[in-house]
């Protein structure tokens, strides 16, 4: 049994596969400028609110979501302040500053995103994920829960 | 008025002569040596008692009293950690200080007052980075605060072409042949329209005029000697520092000079060898006669080796010998005969030595010089700093062919109505007269043909007082112009190779790309570091060949990032951002940040030394001996690996023989001479590592075209016909980098499909849970186990796939092929 693993996780990291089903017409440069503007959006967040820098992100945003030669579009989404669980396949976690009892993961909250989960959608409205957020993890508390309800998400 | 400062010096630090040249308005002076009656060139060597050091003539004379403390040829060990033992002054000197104070003697010939704080220094295009930056460095330690390095064959073809003005310079390829004293270099230029380009160039930093005399004294003298007097170990007691008579062997390489120099226009000389003793104590005191032919019998293996490297120019860039316009030779060692009979043969065009072979490189050097603008810093000379009333912007070409030329002044600061300005040209051929300055204007200046045009630009008030201004002159060349210098050797970046679990090199630029330059790349980081621990990033620049493996390759940055220095834990599958920049002193920066800590860091490559151990390189040799066996293993009928194996295993012997205090070149030259045989190895190897990649690829073709017929979509059906309409194309390429990436895109769609098939996803699923009990968490591992398998019940696939990943993460890093990561990205 070989161990290699599969391509679109960040196991598999590094490795770009462009042009089969998954992630036909998108290339790695498309996902890194997502991940670019997702960091600047989290970035601005910290600014101003009322700065009118968004409308221009906006455009680039719009642009991004767009696959050429295809109907499909691309959606990313930041899971922050959800649930985490260990099987949670859309989400490569790091857990800090957690005490576990009995050994075991629980009451598990997304504390910060540090790359979104990135999603196809076709027509029909199917998604498949392409990149899984890379984020942080600590245990539930209610300050975390405040703060990472405050973290802006592509929606802002 | 302040000046436009240009660098306008220019010095040729030569190995067994240098010189100094100034560029001013188009013309270059050569200073002379005023303590040497007037001599143009200086001798590289430098000589020491217990109160004085001396350089120059006087050193080599001296040399001859006293050989221990005089020092020369280092420019040949510039790069390396060792250093020269100067027995007067109890000290060890390295290279980098003895050429400083070559360089500082040069500064002494200026004799116009000036301080030269910024320079052009020449360098042969062969040399490494680490021989480049100790070049900058020994100016930098002479005094001098700017050094920007420049290769020799570009400033051969500017002393040429400016000594002609470019009317002798046919659009075409032409060759620039540069033997010196201590190093060769030939270079393939390309002229269009007064504008040339170093199109690819060869050399050898080991192969000059001081390895003619090098022979001369043991292939003549010794024999002479020896057969003279009674000897035990003539030659092991004159080339070894320790050894009786090493005195004896300066004093005969200065014999072989002259012999080599009146060899040029004599057919034979005569030289008086004395001052030696035998082992019995014997003074030895004869005249010996050297001919011309035995002279170029000895040198012909030498000279045949700088005709090898010419036409391997010039069949690596696709050129017969009738495709090139001319050969210009510069050089001292290009006074012999026998050198210029030989090239004038191999290529049957015309030999040019028009240019002083000796002053050419400091001539060239002044003429890049008076192009190069000083940074501000660097600038002591300008006396009249009075602060400018009047700033300006001027936008202009530095250089041009064209008739006439634009220039647009766009005043920053001081401006005030009634201002006035004239600009003219310096030779009479333009003057504007008097005109209103407006904020925003422009000219069209009048361009004189090849030659060096200076525009003055004045302004005065209302009331006809000048108004000083930030910017006074224009300098505009319409002469040769050269396009920049090119890198030596391809510039790559160790990666990690996650196939392998070794690593890799990615190109970061090709040989000959004109610099400065620069590149970013963002690639993900392949191992989390927390903040705080030791291990972490390893940035590692290499010089050579991309295709060569890693260690084959001159390490010419090295750096570390631990993770120490980080503010925050940096996870596996985080961005790691690179920008990595070369300047024309071939400075090496890179600029890293880290996306997930939000840090940036910066480091420049400064001066890395190679520590040229005898112990290291026998190691080296040993190793490579290695490698070598278990490839003859499978080709025991090759007799290129047959030679090749031979002369390894030679040269191991011939390393094994160095002592760590032998005074020649030899541990060099056997470094040089390991690092070619390695490559060489590697070319002879490349055929077959090109069979085995495409035996490779139409292994995963088959097992590609199998599982998309099965299980592909159309999309996967489609992707699969587009890598096989190129098939042939890459195949044919013979690249090694084509055929790999090629089969790269098959291995990935084939895994894209594989890993959603739930044959295999199942079976990894029941390999996963047999090995249960060696998850290094196991309360993680039995969690994820358990979803995989619902997964797997629901005929999720998507999702059975990610969880496997996550539970091979938990397996034991010996259990994971791909798990070592070295470099970190």
């Amino acid at each position: 049994m070989t161990l290699n693993r599969p391509r679109n996780t960040s196991s598999g990291v590094g490795r770009t596969s462009t042009g089969n089903g998954r992630s036909e017409g998108i290339t790695p440069e498309q996902i890194a400028a997502i991940n670019d503007l997702f960091a600047v959006h989290a970035k601005l967040g910290l600014l101003d609110q009322k700065t009118t820098i968004h409308h221009n992100l906006k455009g680039i945003q719009r642009f991004l979501e767009g696959i050429p030669g295809s109907t499909d579009k691309l959606e990313w989404y930041a899971p922050d302040g959800e649930d985490y669980d260990i099987t949670r396949t859309d989400c490569e976690a790091k857990i800090v500053g957690c005490e576990f009892e009995d050994g075991e993961l629980k009451d598990l909250v997304i504390s910060k995103v540090h790359k979104p989960i990135i999603r196809r959608r076709t027509a029909e409205g199917k998604t498949r994920i392409l990149q899984p957020a890379l984020v942080e993890v600590t245990k539930r508390t209610e300050n975390i829960e405040k703060e990472a309800s405050n973290e802006p998400t592509k929606d802002d | 008025m302040s000046q436009r400062k240009t660098i306008d010096f220019g010095i040729d630090l030569g190995t067994t002569n240098s010189a100094i040249a100034k560029f001013n308005k188009g013309e270059v002076e050569v200073f002379s040596n005023p303590k040497d009656y007037g001599r143009s060139t200086l001798p590289s060597v430098v000589g020491f008692r217990k109160t004085s050091i001396f350089v120059g003539t006087k050193a080599k004379e001296y040399a001859v009293k006293d050989p221990g403390n005089v020092k020369s040829l280092f420019k040949r060990k510039m790069g390396t950690t060792e250093t020269l033992q100067v027995p007067a002054i109890k000290k060890s000197l390295t290279p980098i200080e003895l050429s400083s104070l070559v360089v500082k003697e040069l500064k002494n010939f200026v004799h116009t007052g000036e301080i030269v704080d910024s320079v052009i220094i020449t360098i042969p295009s062969a040399f490494n980075t680490q021989q480049s930056q100790a070049t900058m460095q020994a100016g930098l330690e002479a005094g001098i605060k700017e050094v920007v390095l420049l290769q020799e064959p570009i400033a051969a073809s500017l002393a040429y072409a400016n000594s002609t003005g470019g009317d002798d310079l046919p659009n075409g390829y032409w060759i620039v042949y540069d033997l010196g004293g201590g190093t060769f270099d030939v270079a393939l230029l390309r002229s269009e329209d007064g504008d040339v380009r170093v199109v690819d160039h060869e050399g050898d930093n080991y192969l000059g005029g001081a390895d003619f005399d090098d022979l001369i004294v043991q292939k003549l003298f010794v024999p002479a000697i020896e057969s003279e007097g009674t000897f035990d170990d003539l030659k092991g007691s004159l080339v070894q520092a320790s050894g009786s008579r090493n005195g004896d062997y300066e004093t005969l390489l200065v014999k072989a000079e002259q012999v080599k120099i009146n060899l040029s226009t004599a057919t034979s000389t005569e030289i008086d060898i004395f001052g030696i003793t035998d082992d019995e104590d014997e003074d030895l005191d004869f005249e010996l006669t050297v001919t011309r032919s035995e002279f170029e019998s000895l040198i012909q293996e030498t000279v045949d080796l700088t005709s090898k490297l010419l036409k391997q120019l010039l069949v690596q860039n696709n050129l017969q010998p009738s495709d090139v316009n001319f050969a210009l030779m510069v050089g001292g060692s290009t006074f012999i005969p026998y050198v210029r009979q030989r090239i004038s043969e191999v290529l049957q065009v015309e030999v040019k030595h028009s240019v002083d072979p000796t002053t050419a490189i400091a001539i060239g050097a002044a003429y890049y010089a008076g192009s190069k603008q000083a940074s501000e810093n660097a600038d002591s000379n300008s006396s009249t700093k009075e602060k400018a009333a009047l700033s300006w912007k001027l936008v202009y070409e530095k250089a041009t062919r064209d008739e006439s030329s634009p220039i647009l002044i766009k005043v920053l600061d001081g401006y005030e109505k009634g201002f006035s300005c004239r600009i003219f040209r310096e030779d009479g051929g333009f003057d504007s007269g008097w005109v209103e300055l407006k904020q925003k204007m422009d000219f069209d200046l009048p361009i004189g043909a090849r030659t060096y045009n200076v525009f003055k630009i004045e302004v005065q008030d209302s009331t006809g007082d000048q108004v000083a201004v930030n910017e006074g002159e224009v300098h505009i060349n319409s002469g040769v112009t050269v396009a920049g210098q090119p890198l030596p050797d391809d510039i790559s970046l160790e990666v990690d190779d996650l196939d392998t679990g070794l690593t890799k090199l990615q190109p970061l630029f090709r040989k000959n790309t004109i610099l400065p330059v620069s590149t970013s790349i963002r690639r993900p980081v392949t191992k989390s570091i927390a903040a705080g621990e030791l291990d972490g990033f390893r940035f590692r620049i290499v010089e050579g060949p991309s295709e060569n493996p890693v260690a084959a390759n001159n390490t010419v940055g090295y750096w570390e990032l631990a993770g120490k220095e980080l503010a925050k834990d940096v996870l596996k599958g985080s961005d790691i951002d690179l920008e990595i920049e070369i300047d024309e002193s071939r400075i090496i920066t890179i600029r890293a940040y880290l996306a997930m800590s939000d840090q940036s860091f910066e480091k420049s490559f400064s001066l890395t030394m190679v520590d040229l151990k005898p112990s290291v390189l026998i190691e080296d040799a040993e190793a490579f001996n290695t490698t070598l066996a278990k490839e003859l293993e499978n080709h025991t009928d090759s007799i290129e690996f047959r030679a090749i194996e031979k002369r390894a295993s030679e040269l191991q012997w011939e390393i094994g023989q160095l002592t760590d205090d032998d005074v020649r070149d030899e541990k060099q030259k056997l470094a040089n001479e390991l690092g070619s045989l390695v490559s060489d190895f590697h070319a002879a190897t490349k055929e077959g590592t090109v069979i085995k990649a495409k035996r490779e690829y139409h292994e995963r073709k088959q097992a590609c075209q199998e599982i998309v017929q099965e299980h592909g979509t159309e999309q996967e059906h489609k992707f699969l016909r587009e890598i096989l309409a190129e098939e042939e194309g890459v195949l044919n390429s013979q690249s090694l980098s084509l055929i790999t990436q090629a089969t790269e895109s098959l291995t990935n769609l084939y895994y894209e499909i594989v890993w959603r098939t739930p044959g295999f996803l199942r079976s990894y699923c029941e390999f996963l849970k047999n090995s249960r009990d060696e998850f290094v968490d196991q309360i993680q591992g039995q969690a994820l186990l358990k979803a995989t398998e619902d997964a797997v019940d629901d005929e999720d696939w998507d999702r059975t796939a990610a969880l496997i990943g996550k539970l091979i993460d938990l397996l034991p890093s010996d259990k994971q092929a791909d798990a070592e990561r070295i470099v970190g990205f």
